[in-house]
C-alpha cells in the first residue's frame, strides 16, 4: 500500500506493508537512521519523533496511521543557520555520551520546548519518563533543557566550557558530538553495504535439552531466504576461546582444537542446550523482516533434561551436570588471603556479626543491542567486520587465530559509533564470527542487529554471586577480621574472561577502605543453565563493596555505634600509603577519611536526628547511608594481569604522526564508547605539546589504523593507562625535535626549550627557534639529520603501568520511606570522588551520574527474573527490567577531591566504573537505617516496597492504614 | 517488528467499518497504541486492521450541558487539554497519572474500552466512578449500556464504541489515587473516588479499583458501607477494614503478593476518600 506524508518538511511517498511500523518506513524506506530503535516496546523512547507535533514512539505507532501526517525527526531539526538551540544545549551541557538516546530525547524534549517556554525541572522530569538514559542519567539533559529554553528566550545563557586556562582540568566540549546530536553518527544498526543480506539467530527456548533434531525446510521455503545455516554446516568453526586461565588454580574450562587455550561454546549447539539463549540456527535472507519471519518457521525437537540455576545447588552432588569437563559443576575453586588465620580470628574477636548476601543478577541492557556486519571481498582474501564491541583488536585477534583460522592480516575490525556498552560488548560472542563466516560463505555481505528479546538471552549478564559474609572487631568497633565464602554464578558457558570478576575484582577488593588485620575470600565459580555472565560497570569491585559496606555497616549497628565514626576508626589512613591491603592489592594514594567528611558534612550529618523527626511527621521513614569505597582501576600493569591469568598484554598504546602541515594525528589503543577520549586525550596531547587542541585528531576504532595493538578500554583504564601512553608519544615528539633543533641549532640539547609548541635556543631565543610544524616539515624533507637519527616526526608510544591505581570516595543517600506503602523515595544523594587528575571534568560528572543511575536502578529494581521451571529469562524487555528514570532522581550532588595517583605521570585514576560500587550499598544502608526501628538488618538487593512490607509483616510490625 | 502479517483499511464511513469488520479476522484499530504492542507480542493476530481515523465525529469532546461526550478516538493528551474535563478532577488526576507523553499522544478512550491495558486503568477507574455509560454502534443500531456493564461484558464482534458519556456533578468531589511502580509508569494499584456530602457525611459515593485487578471494577460493597458514614480518617481506616478480602481477585505482574495489593488498595482509596 502507498503512504504518503511530509516528513522534515518534505514531501515523500512509499510502497509499504499493513504493518510496517513507522520506525521501519523512517529508517529503512527513507534512510533517516538518526532514530533509533532500543527496546521496540515503546519503553526506551529511543525512536520518539514529532507526529503532527506530538511525541510518538515510531516503534509503537503503524507508518500507514501518519498518511497525511507532518513528521518531525532529529535530521530535521538544525537549519541552515545551524543546530537548534536545544541540539546545542545538549552539548554544551555534556548531555551526550555515546550518544545512542540522544536523538530521542532531544525529540520528545522538542514536544516540551514547543508547549511550554520555561519548564521547571519537575515538568522537565516528567517529560522525560518516558525516555531511558542507560549511560549518563538524566541532570545533564535537564539541565540541556533548562539553557535551551533560556536561549529560545534570548536569555544569556551562562556556562558553557569552563576553563582553567589549561587544557587539562577543563571542560572542553566534546568531539564528534555534532553527529550525534544531528543523527548523522551511523551506528552498527544504521549501516547499509550494496548487495547486503540480513541474518536472524534462532535461540533456545529451554535452558537444558538434548537436540532430537532441527527442521529447517519450511524456513528454506520463505519468501527472500538465501540459506539455513545449522551446526552441521558450521563444523569447520572452532569454539570460542578462554583467555583467562588462573595459575595459582585448577579450573575446568572446555577443551579448544588450538591446544594453546580453553574453550567455551560453539556457534552453534550441536548436542545439547545448555542455556536458553544458545544458538542453534541462523537464517539470511533479502531482508531482515523476511529473516525473522523464516527464523519462527524453523522446528526443534528438543528432550527436556533438568535444570538448575542456583550456583549453590548447583555445586552439590546430584545437580545436573552442565559439562563432563567440570565435576559438580565447578569451574574454579580457589582461597585468596589465609583462611585458617582469618577464621581463627574471627573466633576470638569480642563481636561476630554474619550475614547472608544475594547479590542479584543483573543485566546490562544497553540501549542499542549487539550487532554486526560483515563482508568477505575473494579477489584479495579481505575480511572486514564491523561490530558495536568495546574490544576491536582482541575481535581480530581472537576471531582469526581461535575461531576461524583466518590470517591474523587478512581481517579488519571496524566499531562504528557505539551506544553504551557497561561491559557486556567487551566479550567475543559466537555470533560475531558467524556472520563474518556467513558473509564468506554466501559472497555476499552480512549484517545480523539482534533483537531486545535475543539480547536478553544472548548477550552476558552480571554479578549473580552469593556471599556468605563474617565481619569481626572489638566492641570499640575496630575491625580484626573479614571473612566470604562466595559462589559465583558463570552461567552455562565461560565468556572469554570469566574468572576475572569472581576472582581478583572480588577476591582482593573486599576489605574495601579499610585496615581489615585478617581478611580471605573462598570461591566457587559454578557452571548453571542461565545466561553466561561477564563483567558489567563496576565489575567486581561492586560486589567486594557492597559486601563491606553492608558488613560494616551491620557491624556498628549490633555494637551500637555511629556507622560513620566506626567506618572513620577503620580507615586507612593517608600517612599509610602505598597501602597492602592483604589481599593482593597495594592502595596508591588518598585520604579516605576527607571524602567521608565532607559527604557528612554536605548531607547534614549532624542533624540527622532532626530530619528523622521532621519526616516522621510526614509519615515517612528517613534513613540515611553511606557507602565509602575504595576501587581498583586502570588494567594493566601487563604481569600482574598475566599472574592473575589474562592471557594477554595491557600495557597502553599510541601512535603518533605529526605531518609537515603541523596536524597532529595519534591513533589510540583505547576503544571509545561513550567515554569522550576523542577529546580529553586531544587536551592531553595539546597540553603536552602546547599546540591548539584544534590541531591534534585521535584515530580509534578501525584496526587498520596504524597501531601495533590496542588493548581497548574496559576496566576504567582509557585515561591512567591509554591516556598516559598519548602522552608519552607527544614526550617523544618533543624529545625529538630537541634533538633536531639541537643539532640545526648547533647547540647542546639542555639549551634547547620547548615552549609554547616551539624549539628554542635560549641562549639565542629570538633566531633560533622553530615551530613545531617546521620541525615537522625538516624532519620530512631529511636534508640534514643528525647522526642515527630517522626522518620524519612519528613513532610509537607504551606505557605499562607498574601499578594499577585506586581510586576512592564516599556517596550518602537520603531516603524516605512511605510509612503506609512502603514506597521508597530518594530524596538527596551525595558523591564525593576521587578520581586523581581530571581531565576534563565535565566528562567525568557524566560518567559519575552514569553510575550513580546503575547503582541506584541495582539496590531498587533490576534483577533477571527466570522460570524456576524452564530457565527461561523471563524479563526480557525493558518493562519487565525496569531500570531508572528520570523521576526516581532528585539533584544529584557531585563533589570532588583530587589526590593525584603516583602510579602514572597524568596522576589519574579510572573513573568509568569505579563511582558505581558505593551506590547500591549506600542506598540498602539508607533503607534499613530508615527502618531501623523495626529491627532489619539486612535486605537482598531489589529492595521493593513489597518486600519491605512484607518483612515488616514477618516481623510483627504490621503496616498500618 | 510485527511477525503476522496484515492489511489495513481505514474506511471513511461508519458503514464501510462496519461491513470491513464483519470479514473474520478483521479488528477494529482505534489509533491506540496498546493495539500495535499486542500485535508485536502476538496477542493480537488480525488478518485485516479496520482503522477508525477517517470516521468522522469519533475525534471530539462535546459538552451538552452537564453532558460530556467523549468520542472514542479522543486521545488522553487532547482530554487533559479540554476545558471541561479539568472541571472533572477524579478524571485529570487519573490522567496525570500517566507521564510519558507517547502514552498520552497515542492511548484513547476507544483504546482503552477495547485493550484495557495497564496504562488504560486510571481512566477506566475515573470513568467508572464517575458512571459512565458507553455508546456503541453495529449495523442494526445504536445502543447505550453503563461503563460497568460493558467492562463484564465486553464488546461484540463488529461492534464499534463511538464514545463514552459521563456527567459533570459539580456538588461531588473526586480524587484518584496510585501507586506507580518506581516512578516507570506501570500503575500497581489505583483507586478513583467520587463522593458527595451532606454535612460532614458521606451521602453518595462511588469507588473504583485499577492496576491490581485485571479490568478496573467498582467496589460496590465499600460504596454501601462508607455511605452514611461521617468523614474521617478513622470512620474511613474503620469501613476499609471491614472490606472483605474475597471480593476481589488482586494480581499484578510486579506485585506477587496479593495481600500487599489489597493493603495499598485500602490505602489509596482512604487517600482518595480523604482527599476528595
Ligand atoms: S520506545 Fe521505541 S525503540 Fe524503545
Amino acid at each position: 500500500m502507498k503512504l504518503s506524508n511530509h516528513v522534515n518538511g518534505h514531501f515523500c511517498t512509499s510502497e509499504i506493508e499493513g504493518r510496517t511500523l513507522l520506525i521501519t518506513y523512517l529508517r529503512e524506506h527513507l534512510a533517516l537512521t538518526g532514530t533509533k530503535e532500543g527496546c521496540s516496546s515503546a519503553s526506551c523512547g529511543a525512536c520518539t519523533v514529532l507526529v503532527s507535533g506530538k511525541a510518538t514512539k515510531s516503534c509503537q505507532v503503524l507508518a500507514i496511521e501518519t498518511e497525511a501526517q507532518e513528521i518531525q525527526t532529529i535530521e530535521g531539526l538544525a537549519t541552515a543557520d545551524g543546530l537548534h538551540p536545544l541540539q546545542n544545549a545538549f552539548w554544551e551541557n555534556f548531555a551526550v555520551q555515546n550518544g545512542f538516546s540522544t536523538p530521542g530525547t532531544i525529540m520528545a524534549m522538542m514536544e516540551l520546548l514547543n508547549e511550554n517556554t520555561a519548564p521547571s525541572d519537575a515538568e522537565i522530569k516528567e517529560r522525560l519518563s518516558g525516555n531511558l538514559s542507560r549511560e549518563s542519567g538524566y541532570e545533564q539533559v535537564v539541565a540541556s533543557v533548562k539553557a535551551a529554553a533560556a536561549k529560545m528566550k534570548g536569555a544569556e545563557v551562562a556556562g558553557g566550557i569552563s576553563s582553567n586556562g589549561k587544557y587539562i582540568g577543563s571542560s572542553v566540549k566534546t568531539r564528534d558530538t555534532e553527529k550525534l546530536i544531528t543523527g548523522e553518527g551511523k551506528f552498527i544498526a544504521d549501516m547499509e553495504l550494496p548487495g547486503m543480506l540480513h541474518a536472524a539467530i534462532l535461540q533456545s527456548p529451554v535452558a537444558h535439552a538434548i537436540i532430537k533434531g532441527v527442521d529447517t525446510s519450511e524456513a528454506e521455503a520463505m519468501p527472500g531466504v538465501v540459506r539455513v545455516f545449522t551446526a552441521k554446516d558450521t563444523t569447520g568453526i572452532m569454539p570460542m576461546p578462554v583467555i583467562w586461565i588462573p595459575p595459582f588454580t585448577e579450573s575446568h574450562f572446555l577443551p579448544h582444537p588450538s591446544g594453546i587455550v580453553p574453550g567455551s561454546h560453539t556457534v552453534f549447539a550441536t548436542d545439547r542446550v545448555r542455556f536458553a539463549g544458545d544458538q542453534l540456527a541462523a537464517v539470511v535472507a533479502e531482508t531482515r523482516q523476511q529473516a525473522y519471519d523464516a527464523l519462527s518457521k524453523i522446528r526443534v525437537d528438543y528432550e527436556a533434561l533438568p535444570v538448575v540455576l542456583d550456583a549453590e545447588e548447583a555445586s552439590q552432588p546430584g545437580a545436573p551436570q552442565l559439562h563432563e569437563t567440570a565435576p559438580n559443576n565447578i569451574m574454579i575453586h580457589t582461597i585468596f588471603g589465609d583462611s585458617e588465620a582469618t577464621e581463627k580470628a574471627i573466633a576470638e574477636s569480642e563481636v561476630v556479626v554474619e550475614q547472608k548476601i544475594y547479590n542479584q543478577r543483573m543485566m546490562h541492557n544497553t540501549l542499542e543491542v549487539r550487532g554486526a556486519l560483515a563482508k568477505y571481498d575473494p579477489a584479495t582474501q579481505d575480511y572486514t567486520l564491523w561490530a558495536n564491541t568495546q574490544i576491536p583488536y582482541p575481535h581480530r585477534l581472537l576471531i582469526s587465530l581461535y575461531v576461524l583460522g583466518i590470517p591474523y592480516n587478512k581481517l579488519r575490525v571496524i566499531v562504528p559509533f557505539m551506544g553504551e556498552s557497561n561491559g557486556c560488548k567487551g566479550n567475543l560472542y559466537p555470533d560475531t564470527p558467524l556472520v563474518l563466516w556467513m558473509a564468506k560463505e554466501l559472497g555476499r555481505p552480512v549484517k545480523w542487529v539482534d533483537t531486545r528479546a535475543g539480547f536478553a538471552r544472548n548477550t552476558a549478564q552480571s554479578r549473580d554471586q552469593i556471599q556468605y559474609v563474617k565481619i569481626a572487631g572489638t566492641a570499640e568497633g575496630k575491625l580484626t577480621a573479614l571473612s566470604c565464602v562466595a559462589f559465583s554464578n558463570v552461567g552455562a558457558y565461560p565468556v572469554i574472561n570469566a574468572p576475572g570478576q569472581p576472582l581478583p575484582l572480588i577476591g582482593r577488593s573486599i576489605p574495601g577502605a579499610y585496615v581489615i588485620p585478617h581478611a580471605s575470600y573462598e570461591v566457587n565459580v559454578v557452571y548453571t543453565n542461565k545466561v553466561p555472565t561477564a563483567p558489567m560497570r563496576g565489575s567486581g569491585r561492586a560486589e567486594a563493596i557492597f559486601l563491606i559496606e553492608r558488613a560494616i555497616e551491620m557491624f556498628a549497628r549490633k555494637i551500637g555505634k555511629d556507622p560513620a565514626e566506626v567506618r572513620r576508626m577503620n580507615m586507612v589512613q593517608s600517612d599509610q600509603f602505598p597501602y597492602e591491603n592483604g589481599l593482593g592489592w597495594t592502595y596508591d594514594s588518598g585520604n579516605y577519611e576527607n571524602t567521608l567528611d565532607i559527604a557528612l558534612e554536605k548531607a547534614g550529618y549532624a542533624t540527622l536526628e532532626a530530619q528523622k523527626a521532621e519526616a516522621r511527621a510526614r509519615g515517612k521513614l528517613l534513613g540515611l547511608g553511606i557507602g565509602s569505597y575504595v576501587a581498583v582501576a586502570g588494567v594493566g600493569n601487563s604481569g600482574k594481569m598475566g599472574g592473575e591469568g589474562l592471557m594477554s598484554g595491557t600495557w597502553g598504546s599510541a601512535y603518533i604522526h605529526i605531518a609537515p602541515s603541523g596536524e597532529v594525528a595519534i591513533t589510540t589503543g583505547a576503544q571509545p564508547h561513550g567515554q569522550s577520549q576523542q577529546t580529553t586525550f586531544a587536551q592531553i596531547a595539546a597540553e603536552e605539546l602546547q599546540i591548539p587542541m584544534e590541531y591534534v585528531t585521535i584515530k580509534h576504532s578501525d584496526t587498520a589504523n596504524p597501531l601495533y595493538y590496542g588493548q581497548a578500554s574496559y576496566g576504567s583504564r582509557s585515561l591512567s593507562v591509554e591516556g598516559v601512553a598519548v602522552q608519552k608519544a607527544c614526550q617523544m615528539m618533543v624529545k625529538k625535535a630537541r634533538e633536531f633543533a639541537a643539532y640545526l641549532f648547533k647547540m647542546p640539547v639542555d639549551l634547547i626549550e620547548y615552549k609554547e609548541g616551539k624549539v628554542v635556543g635560549t641562549p639565542a631565543p629570538e633566531q633560533a627557534v622553530m615551530t613545531l610544524q617546521q620541525v615537522a616539515l625538516m624532519l620530512w624533507f631529511g636534508w640534514d639529520l643528525p647522526e642515527g637519527m630517522d626522518p620524519g616526526l612519528e613513532g610509537s608510544a607504551y606505557f605499562d603501568p607498574k601499578n594499577f591505581n585506586f581510586p576512592f570516595g564516599t556517596h550518602i543517600a537520603v531516603v524516605e520511606i512511605d510509612e503506609e506503602t512502603c514506597e521508597i523515595d530518594l530524596v538527596r544523594y551525595i558523591a564525593v570522588d576521587d578520581f586523581g587528575t581530571v581531565v576534563n571534568p565535565e566528562v567525568v560528572n557524566g560518567q559519575t551520574y552514569g553510575n550513580i543511575v546503575l547503582g541506584i536502578g541495582q539496590a531498587l529494581a533490576e534483577e533477571v527474573k527466570y522460570s524456576p521451571e524452564t530457565g527461561q529469562v523471563l524479563s526480557d524487555d525493558l518493562d519487565s527490567y525496569m531500570v531508572p528514570r528520570s523521576g526516581w532522581f532528585p539533584k544529584v550532588e557531585l563533589y570532588r577531591t583530587e589526590t593525584p595517583s603516583p602510579s602514572n605521570s597524568l596522576g589519574a585514576k579510572g573513573a568509568g566504573d569505579v563511582s558505581n560500587p558505593p551506590v547500591a550499598p549506600a542506598m540498602v544502608n539508607a533503607i534499613c537505617d530508615a527502618l531501623s526501628e523495626f529491627d532489619v538488618r539486612h535486605i537482598d538487593m531489589p529492595v521493593t516496597p513489597e518486600k519491605i512490607w512484607e518483612i515488616l509483616q514477618q516481623q510483627n510490625s504490621p503496616v498500618e492504614l | 517488528m510485527i511477525q503476522n502479517p496484515f492489511s489495513y483499511t481505514a474506511p471513511d464511513s461508519i458503514a464501510e467499518a462496519f461491513s470491513l469488520l464483519s470479514k473474520s479476522g478483521s479488528e477494529v484499530f482505534t489509533g491506540d497504541q496498546a493495539f500495535i504492542g499486542n500485535t508485536k507480542t502476538g496477542h493480537a493476530r488480525p488478518s485485516t486492521v479496520v482503522s477508525l481515523r477517517n470516521i468522522p465525529g469519533l475525534n471530539s469532546i462535546i459538552q451538552h450541558g452537564d453532558q460530556l461526550i467523549i468520542g472514542s478516538s479522543v486521545s488522553f493528551s487532547a482530554m487533559l487539554a479540554d476545558a471541561a474535563i479539568g472541571s472533572v478532577p477524579v478524571l485529570v488526576e487519573a490522567l496525570r497519572a500517566i507521564k510519558d507523553p507517547h502514552l498520552k499522544n497515542h492511548s484513547n478512550v476507544g483504546g482503552a474500552l477495547y485493550h484495557r491495558s495497564t496504562s488504560h486503568g486510571p481512566l477506566l477507574a475515573a470513568l467508572l466512578s464517575l458512571d459512565a455509560s458507553v455508546s456503541l454502534s453495529d449495523p442494526w443500531g445504536d445502543k447505550n449500556i453503563t461503563l460497568e456493564n460493558y467492562l463484564t461484558a465486553g464488546s461484540g464482534q463488529g461492534e464499534i464504541i463511538k464514545s463514552v458519556t459521563l456527567t459533570i456533578n459539580r456538588t461531588a468531589a473526586g480524587s484518584f489515587r496510585h501507586i506507580d511502580y518506581l516512578k516507570v509508569g506501570e500503575i500497581v494499584c489505583g483507586a478513583a473516588v467520587v463522593l458527595a456530602t451532606k454535612g460532614e457525611t458521606i451521602s453518595k459515593i462511588s469507588v473504583a479499583a485499577c492496576g491490581c485487578v485485571s479490568i478496573p471494577v467498582r467496589l460496590r460493597n465499600l460504596e454501601n458501607s462508607l455511605t452514611g458514614v461521617k468523614v474521617s480518617r478513622e470512620n474511613i481506616e474503620a469501613a476499609l477494614h471491614e472490606l472483605p478480602t474475597d471480593e476481589l481477585t488482586l494480581s499484578n505482574v510486579n506485585i506477587s503478593n496479593p495481600s500487599y495489593l489489597f493493603h495499598l488498595l485500602k490505602v489509596l482509596i482512604k487517600r482518595a476518600v480523604l482527599k476528595s
